[in-house]
C-alpha cells in the first residue's frame, strides 16, 4: 500500500519538471523571433522641440507589425513617466506626445519597448522654452536699502519665464533699467544659469533708485532701492542762548550744522546726535537730539551758578563736532537776608536778577546750619524764600548759618532764642 | 386618598426659577468660575472627542475636570450659543437643587409640608446663592443636587432590597460623578453614610415600640442583616466613581498635582482675615448660624445621630484655618489642595431640612404654641419677623455681594480683541491678557489664538507657573513677587513661548512691558491697549500634544451623556407620576417613621436664645471695631498714616482735611498740586507698609519721619518723608510740605520730531506679506561685550549701537557655554537695555541668566515682594564662553529722547544730578542706566535706577543715586567671536559698515570715580511715557 503511493508521487513530480522545462524553452524562442523583426524598428526624433508643441514621432517604415499593441513608447521627463501606444499608418508607427507633457522644458528620455518589455530603441530630446514670454518677469531686489558711497550693494535677480513657466534659456538678453538722481541708465546682460542677476553698487548720492528689467516685451514690476546716506563726518555746533546769565531758568539750545556724510548727503532724519558738556566745575551734562534735515538740537536748562561749559556733539563712533565754549555769568550780586528778633525766621530776598528784576520763581536757596546734617532747601516765590527754625528742632544758642543761592554765598552768626 | 400636588414645592420652584433665573443674568458672568466652565463647554462644542486643548498653558488636557456640565452646555449651545447653554444649565441646576432639597427633607422628616417648607427656604439659602451667583460653581451645584436625589433611592434599596432602587441609585451616582468628582467622594462620607445609619436606625426602630429600645446591640444586628446590601451598594458606587470618569483618574495619576498650593481664602484664619470670614463663613451660614443649637439638638437625636456626626465635622472643616482641627483631620496635603468652602456649603445644605422643620414648627407647630403660651403672640411674631428679616437680608446681601465688592474688572467687550486676533494672522502667535480677571476664559472661548496663561490652575504645565502659587499671570500683581516674577520671565523671553501680543486692561503693568522691550500697538475700541513684541517667531503649524488612547477619548465623550440618558429613561415614569399625578403612586413612605412634633425641650430654646445673644454681641462688637479702625485717631502717627492711605486710594478731599488750616492752602490749590504729580510712585505703585517714627516732639509740635514701602511692577520703593505736625484745638494736623515753585520758561513749546510709520503689507490682501513689503532688518553692531562673574552669578555686559539709518528694536539673547562647549544657560536681556534705538543711538546692555525661581518646591518662597528678585540659573559647570544673538527689527514707536542729564557729579560714591525734560511729553517713569567701567574703560557692570516721580515738560528733577561701594565683578571672557546680529557675524558687519570706529567719542561721557573696584561710570537716560501723543 505504502509503496504504491510513493510511486505515484514520483511520476507526478517528473511530469511537473518536464512541463516547466518545455514552457521556458518555448517562451524564449518566441521572443527571439519577435525581437529580430523589431530590432530593425527605429524612431525619427529631432534634437529639440518647443514647449507645448504636440510631438509626433514616426518610426522607420517597411516593418509589418501584426499586433497593434506589440510596441509602446515609454517616455520619462521631469513631469513623470508615461507609456504611449502607437497608431498604425501603412507600414509605420506614429507616437503622439500631447502638449500637456511637452509644456515643461527640459530633457525627455524615450525608450521604445516591445510588449514583453524588450528594449528596441532609445534616446532623448530637449524641450526648449516657448518664445511666448510671460508678460511679468519675476524679480527680486535685496536688500531694499543700502548706504551711499559705492561699497554697499544690492542685487537684482530676474527669473524670466515663458507662459508655461519655463525658465528662459541661457544667454537670453536682459535689459536692466535704473532711474536715480534724475537720470536713467540701463545695463545689458544675458541670463546665465537660466536666471539674470546683477549687483547694483550704491551711487554716491543718497535718494531713491527705481529699478526694472525687461526681456523682449516682458518686464518686471518697479523695484525701489533706498540709497541711505553713509556715515556722518565731522560737523560744527553753535549755541543759541536767550541771555548769558546763569539764572537756572532759560533754556540753552545747542544746534549742529547740517550733518553730512562723506559724499555730501545729509544724514538720515532721526540720526541721533549726542551733546556732551563738561563744565569748569568738572560736572557733566548730556542730552540727545535726533536730526531733521541734518540738524540736531540739544536743550539744557541754564545753570544756576556762574560756570563755563565746553560743549561738543557726537554721532557716536562716527563723527564729532567742534568744541563750543559757553560761559554763564552770575545773576545775583548780593543777597538780602532779614532775620526776625529771635533769629528763627529768616527771610531771603527779594532775590534780584541781572537787570534788577525779581528772579523767576523756583530759584533754589540753601540754608546750612552748622551742626545739622542736611541743609534746609527751598525755592523762591516772587523772589523770596522764608525759613522757619522751629524751637522743637533747633535749640537755642549761637549758630553759624550759611545761605547760598545762584552761586552767591553769605554766612551769618546768630543767636537763636 | 389621592395625593395632592405639594403647593410649597410648586411655590418653591416658581420662586426659584423666577428669582435665580432673572438674577443670574446680572451675576453669573462676573462670577469666578462660570466663564471657565463656558470655556470648557466651548472646547466640547468644537471637539467633543478630543481631550487636548491648545488654548491655555501651551496645551492641556480637559480630562482634568469631569465633563458632564461642560458637555451639556456644549450641547445646548447648538440651540442658542454658549451663554444660552450656560444659563439653561444653571436653571436646571436651580430646579434640581430645590427638588433635591425637597426629597432630602422628605426623607428625613417624612412630612410633605416640612419638605415643602425646606424647598421654599432652599430657594433663598445664602450658601446656595453664593455658590451660584458669586462663585458660579455650576458642576458643584449640579453634583450636590443629584446627590440629594440619590439619597432616597439609596434609602429604599437598603430598606427594601428591591433591585430597582439599586439601579436608580447607581444611575444617579454616575451622573453625580460625571458632573463633579469631589462631590461623590466626600458625599459618600458626609451624606451617604448618615443615610445608611438612618435606614439601619429605622429598620431597628420598627421592631420596637419606642426609639429608646434601639440599643447599640440591636443596631449592630440590623447592620449585619443589611451588610450585604451595603456592600453591594458600596462596591458598586466605588466602581462607578472610578469607572465613569476613568480618564480623569488616569490623567491625575499621570500628571500628579505637584504644584505649589495656591492660597485660598477658605483656608485663612477667619478671625484674622475678616474678608475671608465674611465670604466663606458668615455669608454661607447666614441666618442658619443663629439656629445652630437647634440643628445640633435635632441632629443629635437618636434617629439622625449619624447626620449629627457628619454635620459637626462639616461645620468644623468649614472653619478653614481658624482652628487647627481641619488641618489635623484632612492632613496638610489635602488641606492645601481642597477649597474648604465646599464643607460649609454642604453643612448648610444639610441644615436646610431641619431649617424647614423649624420653620414649620415655628409657624404652625409646637414651637409656635410654646412661644405663644410662654411669651405671648407679640414676641412670637417679633422673633419670627427677626428671623425672616435676617434670612431675607442675608440672601439679598449675598446675591449683591458681587455688586458691592466686585471680584472682577468691569465687563470687557471682547469683540475688538477677537477681531484683532483674526486680522493679519495675529492668531499665529500666543497672546497674554493682563487685568482681565476670569473674563479671560470668555476671550479664550471666542478665539482660536492661544495663550501661555490659563484659568484652570490644576492644568498648569509650564514650570514657570506651577512652581509659584499663582493662579494666572493675568492678575499677577495681586500675587506679589511670585506673580510679577513669573510675568517678568514671560515678558523677557517671549520668543520661547511665541508670545507676541499682550492685551492690557490694567495700566499697572505698562512700565514693566515698556522696559522689557514691548511697545504699544494700538488702543482697541474697548479701551484695551495692545502691546507687541517685535521679532517673535510664529507658532509652528503642528503643536505638541499628549495623545490619549482612543478608548479614553470615547469614554470621556460618551459615558457622561449616556449616564444622563439612563437616568432619564429610568426616572421618566416617576417624574411623570410625581409631577402630574394621574393616579396614586404606590408609596413606600409609610414605612418611614413619622416624627410627631409635640413639644420642644425648653433647654434648646434657652440655649438658642443665649446663642442668639452671643452672636448679636459679636456683631455689635465687630461693628464697633470696624468703626474704630475707620476713624482717624487724632494722634500724630495716625494722622500721617491716614493721610497717606487717603493719598493711596486717591481720596484727596480726605487727605486735604488733615492738613494744617493755618497754612492757608486752599483745597483747589491742594487738588492742583496732587493732580500734577504722576509717575511710578503715584500712578503705578501700591502702598504696602508704613512705619512712623517721631524724631522730635514738644507738646504741640512734632517732627515725624515716615518710612513707607510701595510695590510697583519695576521695583520696591522705599520712601522716607519728614513731616511736621502741629496740634490745634486738641487735634493734630500736618503742616503742608513746600511745593517746588519752579516755573518753566516757555509758555508755548514748539518741537520738531521725526516720526515713523510702517505699513506692514501695503496691498489689501489675505496673502502672505509680499517680498517687497518686508523691511530690511536694521544693521546694529555690538560694540563691546564680555562675560563677567558678578557676586556669584554670571552676566554678559556690553554696548550695542544701531548703525543703520532707521530705528531698531533690539532683542539680545545670550548663551553661556562651558569649556567643553556644552550649552549651560540661555536668556534674554531684560530691562538693562534701551530696547528701541534711534539711528546711531547706543545703549549698554546686560544679560542675566535667570533660572525659574523656586523651581525646587521645597525652597522657601520669600514672603516679601521684591520685583528685583533674581534667581541665578543652576549651571553644571562654570561658563567659559558666551555667544550673543541679536535680533533687530525696525521700530517705529517708543523712541523718546527728551531727557537731558545735567550737573552730573560724583561725590563720595553718590551720583547727583538733575534730569531736565525738554520735550513736550510728560516723562512718566524715567530710568537711569548707570554703566561701570574699569581703568581700561571696559564695561564691567550696568545697573538701573528708576526715578519715582514723573517729570513734566520743561521741568526738572534732582536725583541722587548711591553707586555700588564694592563692585565684585571679574571678567571671564571678552572674546567677541561668537556674536551674531540678525544671523550675520558681528565682526563682518563692523568691518563693512563702520570700519573706522572712533572709540574716543564713547570716552567723552565717562565720569571718573575714585573707587578701587571701578574707575569710571557713565549715565544714560531712558523713559517710559505713560500717555504718548
Amino acid at each position: 500500500m505504502r509503496r504504491k503511493k510513493l510511486h505515484i508521487a514520483f511520476s507526478l513530480g517528473l511530469m511537473l519538471v518536464f512541463a516547466l522545462l518545455s514552457f521556458t524553452l518555448w517562451s524564449e524562442t518566441s521572443t527571439n523571433i519577435q525581437g529580430t523583426t523589431l530590432k530593425r524598428l527605429t524612431l525619427k526624433v529631432a534634437k529639440s522641440y518647443v514647449a507645448s508643441d504636440v510631438i509626433t514621432l514616426n518610426s522607420s517604415s517597411g516593418i509589418s507589425i501584426t499586433h497593434k499593441d506589440s510596441v509602446s513608447l515609454y517616455i520619462s521627463s521631469s513631469y513623470g513617466s508615461s507609456v504611449i501606444l502607437p497608431e498604425f499608418e501603412k507600414d509605420k508607427l506614429t507616437f503622439t506626445i500631447s502638449s500637456e507633457i511637452t509644456r515643461k522644458s527640459g530633457v525627455i528620455y524615450w525608450r521604445l519597448l516591445s510588449t514583453a518589455g524588450v528594449p528596441i530603441d532609445n534616446g532623448s530630446f530637449h524641450i526648449t522654452p516657448s518664445a511666448k514670454l510671460a508678460p511679468i518677469l519675476e524679480s527680486y531686489l535685496g536688500p531694499p536699502s543700502i548706504v551711499a558711497g559705492g561699497s554697499d550693494y544690492s542685487m537684482m535677480v530676474i527669473v524670466g519665464t515663458d507662459i508655461y513657466d519655463n525658465l528662459l534659456p541661457n544667454d537670453t538678453p536682459v535689459e536692466l533699467n535704473l532711474y536715480g538722481n534724475n537720470s536713467k541708465s540701463s545695463i545689458q546682460k544675458t541670463t546665465s544659469d537660466r536666471i539674470f542677476w546683477e549687483r547694483i553698487f550704491s551711487p554716491e548720492t543718497a535718494g531713491r533708485m527705481l529699478i526694472s528689467g525687461s526681456v523682449a516685451y516682458a518686464s518686471t514690476n518697479e523695484k525701489t532701492l533706498e540709497i541711505n546716506p553713509n556715515n556722518a563726518i565731522d560737523f560744527n555746533i553753535s549755541e543759541k542762548l536767550v541771555h548769558p546769565y546763569a539764572d537756572g531758568n532759560q533754556i540753552a539750545t545747542f544746534q549742529t550744522s547740517i550733518i553730512k556724510d562723506g559724499f555730501n548727503n545729509i544724514v538720515s532724519d532721526g540720526t541721533l546726535v549726542k551733546f556732551m558738556v563738561t563744565t569748569s566745575k568738572n560736572e557733566k551734562l548730556e542730552v540727545s537730539g535726533a536730526t531733521i534735515q541734518g540738524v540736531a538740537k540739544g536743550q539744557f536748562l541754564h545753570p544756576n551758578e556762574p560756570v563755563v561749559w565746553n560743549a561738543q556733539a557726537f554721532v557716536i563712533g562716527m563723527a564729532k563736532s567742534s568744541v563750543k565754549k559757553v560761559s554763564f555769568q552770575s545773576v545775583v550780586e548780593e543777597l538780602n537776608v532779614d532775620f526776625s528778633n529771635d533769629n528763627r525766621r529768616i527771610r531771603v530776598g527779594p532775590i534780584q536778577s541781572y537787570m534788577g528784576q525779581i528772579i523767576p520763581d523756583g530759584a533754589k536757596v540753601e540754608l546750612q546750619i552748622e551742626g545739622y546734617d542736611k541743609p534746609l532747601m527751598s525755592t523762591s516765590r516772587n523772589g523770596i524764600v522764608t525759613f522757619e527754625l522751629m524751637p522743637a528742632l533747633y535749640e537755642n544758642g549761637m549758630v553759624d548759618l550759611t545761605i547760598s543761592t545762584m552761586g552767591s554765598i553769605e554766612t551769618f552768626q546768630k543767636i537763636l532764642n | 386618598m389621592k395625593e395632592k400636588t405639594n403647593k410649597y414645592l410648586i411655590t418653591a420652584l416658581i420662586l426659584g426659577i423666577a428669582f435665580h433665573g432673572s438674577a443670574m443674568f446680572f451675576t453669573l458672568e462676573s462670577t469666578y468660575d462660570a466663564l471657565i466652565h463656558l470655556f470648557f463647554a466651548n472646547h466640547y462644542a468644537h471637539n467633543w472627542f478630543e481631550p487636548w486643548n491648545y488654548s491655555w498653558y501651551t496645551g492641556f488636557t480637559v480630562m482634568g475636570y469631569p465633563p458632564l456640565v461642560h458637555q451639556s452646555i456644549a450641547l445646548l449651545s447648538g440651540i442658542g450659543g454658549l451663554k444660552f447653554g450656560m444659563f439653561t444649565v444653571a436653571i436646571i441646576g436651580v430646579i434640581l437643587f430645590i427638588t433635591g432639597i425637597y426629597r432630602f427633607a422628605l426623607l428625613l422628616s417624612n412630612n410633605r409640608t416640612i419638605a415643602g417648607y425646606a424647598a421654599v427656604l432652599a430657594v433663598f439659602s445664602s450658601s446656595f446663592i453664593e455658590t451660584l451667583h458669586l462663585f458660579g460653581q455650576l458642576p458643584s451645584i449640579i453634583g450636590i443636587s443629584i446627590l440629594l436625589h440619590t439619597l432616597p433611592e439609596i434609602y429604599h434599596w437598603l430598606k427594601t432590597g428591591k433591585l430597582k432602587y439599586l439601579v436608580t441609585s447607581f444611575s444617579l451616582i454616575a451622573v453625580t460623578v460625571t458632573s463633579h468628582h469631589v462631590t461623590p467622594i466626600f458625599g459618600m462620607i458626609f451624606f451617604i453614610f448618615p443615610v445608611i445609619g438612618l435606614v439601619l436606625m429605622d429598620i431597628s426602630r420598627e421592631k420596637f415600640q419606642t426609639i429608646s429600645e434601639v440599643t447599640l446591640k440591636v443596631f449592630f444586628k440590623t447592620f449585619l442583616s443589611r451588610f450585604k446590601r451595603i456592600v453591594v451598594f458600596g462596591i458598586g458606587s466605588l466602581a462607578l466613581i472610578i469607572g465613569c470618569i476613568l480618564p480623569y483618574w488616569i490623567n491625575t495619576k499621570n500628571n500628579p498635582i505637584t504644584q505649589v498650593p495656591i492660597p485660598h481664602g477658605s483656608r485663612d484664619n477667619f478671625l484674622e482675615v475678616a474678608s475671608s470670614g465674611l465670604v466663606f463663613f458668615l455669608v454661607p451660614w447666614g441666618i442658619l448660624l443663629v439656629l445652630l443649637p437647634y440643628f445640633f439638638y435635632r441632629y443629635f437625636s437618636k434617629r439622625y445621630l449619624f447626620f449629627g456626626l457628619s454635620f459637626t465635622i462639616l461645620t468644623i472643616l468649614g472653619t478653614g484655618g481658624t482652628t487647627s482641627i481641619p488641618i489635623t483631620i484632612l492632613g496638610e496635603n489635602a488641606f492645601n489642595i481642597l477649597t474648604l468652602d465646599r464643607f460649609t456649603l454642604w453643612a448648610s445644605i444639610m441644615a436646610l431640612p431641619l431649617f424647614g422643620e423649624f420653620a414649620y414648627r415655628f409657624a404652625e407647630g409646637d414651637i409656635k404654641q410654646y412661644f405663644q403660651k410662654k411669651w405671648g403672640t407679640v414676641y412670637h411674631r417679633l422673633a419670627g419677623g427677626t428671623i425672616a428679616a435676617g434670612f431675607i437680608f442675608m440672601s439679598i446681601f449675598s446675591i449683591s455681594l458681587g455688586y458691592f465688592r466686585p471680584s472682577q474688572p468691569e465687563k470687557i467687550n471682547m469683540q475688538p480683541i477677537v477681531n484683532f486676533l483674526n486680522q493679519d494672522e495675529h492668531d499665529q502667535w500666543r497672546y497674554l491678557p493682563l487685568g482681565f480677571g476670569d473674563q479671560m476664559a470668555w476671550l479664550s472661548s471666542q478665539t482660536k489664538a492661544t495663550t501661555v496663561d490659563g484659568n484652570y490652575h490644576s492644568a498648569r504645565r509650564l514650570p514657570e507657573l506651577t512652581t509659584r502659587a499663582i493662579e494666572r499671570l493675568e492678575n499677577s500683581k495681586f500675587r506679589g513677587i511670585e506673580g510679577l516674577g513669573s510675568l517678568q520671565q514671560f515678558l523677557t523671553v517671549p520668543d520661547k513661548y511665541h508670545l507676541k501680543y499682550v492685551f492690557s486692561n490694567d495700566k499697572f503693568y505698562d512700565p514693566i512691558l515698556y522696559f522689557t522691550g514691548w511697545h504699544r500697538l494700538q488702543r482697541l475700541e474697548n479701551g484695551i491697549m495692545v502691546w507687541e513684541r517685535a521679532g517673535v517667531p510664529p507658532l509652528p503649524s503642528v503643536l505638541p500634544k499628549d495623545s490619549t488612547p482612543v478608548y479614553q477619548s470615547l469614554m470621556w465623550g460618551l459615558v457622561p451623556m449616556f449616564s444622563v440618558l439612563i437616568v432619564l429613561l429610568l426616572h421618566l415614569k416617576s417624574i411623570w407620576y410625581r409631577t402630574l399625578k394621574p393616579r396614586q403612586l404606590s408609596t413606600n413612605r409609610k414605612t418611614i417613621h413619622f416624627n410627631p412634633y409635640n413639644g420642644i425641650s425648653t433647654g434648646v430654646i434657652k440655649v438658642s436664645h443665649l446663642w442668639a445673644g452671643v452672636i448679636f454681641f459679636f456683631m455689635v462688637f465687630g461693628c464697633y471695631q470696624f468703626y474704630l479702625k475707620n476713624t482717624t485717631h487724632r494722634t500724630p502717627e495716625n494722622v500721617v498714616k491716614a493721610y497717606y492711605n487717603a493719598l493711596d486710594f486717591k481720596e484727596f478731599e480726605e487727605a486735604y482735611s488733615m492738613l494744617n488750616p493755618n497754612f492757608g492752602k486752599t483745597k483747589a490749590q491742594f487738588m492742583l498740586e496732587v493732580s500734577v504729580s504722576d509717575g511710578l510712585l503715584s500712578s503705578y505703585a501700591k502702598l504696602n507698609n508704613m512705619e512712623v517714627r517721631i524724631v522730635k516732639a514738644t507738646e504741640n509740635y512734632v517732627e515725624l519721619a515716615l518710612h513707607s514701602q510701595w510695590v510697583s511692577p519695576l521695583k520696591n520703593i522705599d520712601k522716607s518723608y519728614i513731616h511736621h505736625l502741629e496740634k490745634l484745638d486738641g487735634k493734630w494736623y500736618i503742616n503742608p510740605t513746600q511745593v517746588d515753585t519752579d516755573i518753566p520758561p516757555d509758555q508755548l513749546i514748539a518741537h520738531n520730531q521725526t516720526v515713523y510709520y510702517n505699513h506692514g503689507r501695503r496691498r489689501i490682501s489675505s496673502e502672505k506679506t509680499f517680498h517687497e513689503d518686508v523691511l530690511k532688518q536694521p544693521v546694529v553692531e555690538v560694540v563691546s561685550a564680555q562675560l563677567i562673574a558678578h557676586s556669584g552669578s554670571y552676566a554678559i555686559v556690553g554696548q550695542i549701537q544701531n548703525i543703520d539709518n532707521v530705528p531698531a528694536d533690539i532683542a539680545i539673547n545670550g548663551s553661556l557655554y562651558s569649556s567643553d562647549n556644552t550649552l549651560l544657560a540661555t536668556y534674554n536681556s531684560k530691562d538693562v537695555l534701551k530696547h528701541k534705538l534711534l539711528p546711531k543711538e547706543q545703549s549698554s546692555f546686560r544679560v542675566n541668566f535667570e533660572g525659574i525661581a523656586w523651581s525646587m518646591t521645597h525652597e522657601k518662597i520669600p514672603e516679601i515682594f521684591n520685583p528685583d528678585e533674581y534667581t541665578p540659573t543652576k549651571m553644571d559647570a562654570p561658563p567659559a564662553r558666551f555667544s550673543l544673538q541679536v535680533k533687530a527689527n525696525v521700530a517705529t514707536s517708543e523712541l523718546f529722547t527728551g531727557l537731558a542729564l545735567q550737573n552730573l557729579f560724583v561725590e563720595e560714591e553718590v551720583l547727583e544730578g538733575i534730569i531736565f525734560n525738554h520735550s513736550t511729553q510728560n516723562a512718566t517713569v524715567p530710568q537711569l542706566q548707570i554703566t561701570y567701567y574699569d581703568d581700561q574703560k571696559n564695561i564691567i557692570w550696568i545697573e538701573n535706577e528708576y526715578i519715582n516721580e514723573s517729570i513734566g515738560s520743561q521741568r526738572k528733577k534732582t536725583f541722587q543715586h548711591t553707586l555700588i561701594d564694592k563692585l565684585n565683578s571679574t571678567s571671564i571672557n571678552n572674546s567677541m567671536e561668537f556674536i551674531a546680529v540678525n544671523g550675520l557675524p558681528n565682526h563682518s558687519i563692523a568691518e563693512k559698515m563702520l570700519p573706522e570706529r572712533n572709540g574716543f567719542h564713547q570716552d567723552q561721557h565717562l565720569i571718573s570715580v575714585t573707587n578701587k573696584t571701578y574707575a569710571f561710570i557713565s549715565v544714560k537716560a531712558n523713559c517710559f511715557i505713560g500717555a504718548p501723543f
